[in-house]
């Protein structure tokens, strides 16, 4: 019984506890005290230099996706080139000779005499 | 018109002095209440405020303009007060064997005010906040911070939730925890003074 009547007293204490604490209000130009100090630390070196290089994160990472990306461009041969090496002027310009020629019309007229 | 607190700190962001001397005006009591409330100490509150709000000055292009501004400082001045706290370490006074006379003393002239319903004088309230911070020393620090939040601030559950960076659901039940705590070492209290 009485540990309940404590329980209540207590509840309304604590009650009365959190409804008493003082309030405090912020000193006299106070917001205006914070608003230049922030001021100043944009125009400090310091926070200019913070500043400026938030601003120049963006532009970095832009700039070191597109560096990995020619690099990675670069480095990986393409399919497409190593497979147009049949196509290959300089190639084709080696190997057909006129030598080739004469010699691959002797050799078709000899098969075609045996043939006969 | 008054401004939005978006208008605010998109003025802010652009340079505008002015536009952030108007957010810090419209949050300081929040700001300095919430300090002194959690950490009972009315000589470090400013300072501590100042640099909630110079935080606030630095990582403001960061801020969802989306979202109430008000939760974003509060949770920027949640976040300062824990880390003030932790630095402090503050060592628990044991009710029975800390408080002195004159304390117990008056101690027992706010139970006689609050059975009365008398108005308190200054330095009854004062000592209301010191017997409130001594009962809360055990408490964990969120829990802590959510009574002061709930109960002291009169802020919201939702309110309450976005800055402490946890569910409603878990701010009702930190709220509730601490409640029952602190009425436990209330009870204490009453059988060391009779």
């Amino acid at each position: 019984m009485s540990n309940r009547r404590d329980q209540r007293d207590a509840g309304h204490f604590l009650e009365f506890l959190v409804n008493s604490v003082p309030r405090i209000e912020a000193p006299p130009f106070f917001a205006a005290k914070v608003a230049n100090l922030a001021q100043v630390e944009i125009y400090s070196f310091a926070g200019s230099l913070q500043l400026f290089s938030r601003r120049l994160v963006p532009v970095f990472m832009t700039l070191m996706i597109l560096v990995c990306l020619a690099v990675y461009r670069w480095s990986t041969p393409d399919p497409l080139v190593e497979s147009a090496f049949f196509y290959d002027e300089e190639h084709l310009a080696e190997t057909i000779t006129l030598e080739y020629v004469v010699d691959s019309l002797a050799i078709a007229s000899d098969e075609q005499n045996e043939n006969h | 018109m008054a401004r939005s607190d978006a208008e605010l700190v998109v003025e802010a962001l652009e340079g505008d002095k002015e536009s952030f001397e108007l957010i810090v005006a419209r949050f300081q009591g929040l700001v300095f209440n919430i300090a002194y409330h959690y950490l009972g100490r009315r000589e470090e509150v400013e300072d501590l405020a100042q640099d909630v709000f110079l935080k606030v000055f630095q990582t403001l292009e960061r801020y969802d303009t989306a979202r109430p501004l008000k939760h974003w400082i509060g949770k920027i001045a949640v976040n300062r007060c824990l880390d003030e706290l932790r630095r402090r370490k503050i060592r628990r006074l044991h009710l029975a064997s800390d408080l002195g006379d004159e304390d117990r003393k008056g101690i027992e002239q706010l139970m006689e005010a609050s059975s009365d319903n008398r108005s308190l004088t200054e330095l009854e309230a004062e000592r209301c906040l010191k017997l409130l911070e001594v009962s809360m020393a055990e408490l964990p620090e969120k829990d802590r911070m959510a009574f002061v939040l709930r109960e002291v601030e009169g802020q919201t559950y939702p309110e309450l939730a976005a800055m402490l960076e946890i569910s409603e659901v878990a701010a009702r039940i930190r709220v509730s925890r601490a409640r029952k705590k602190l009425q436990k070492e209330l009870e204490r209290l009453f059988d060391e003074q009779s």
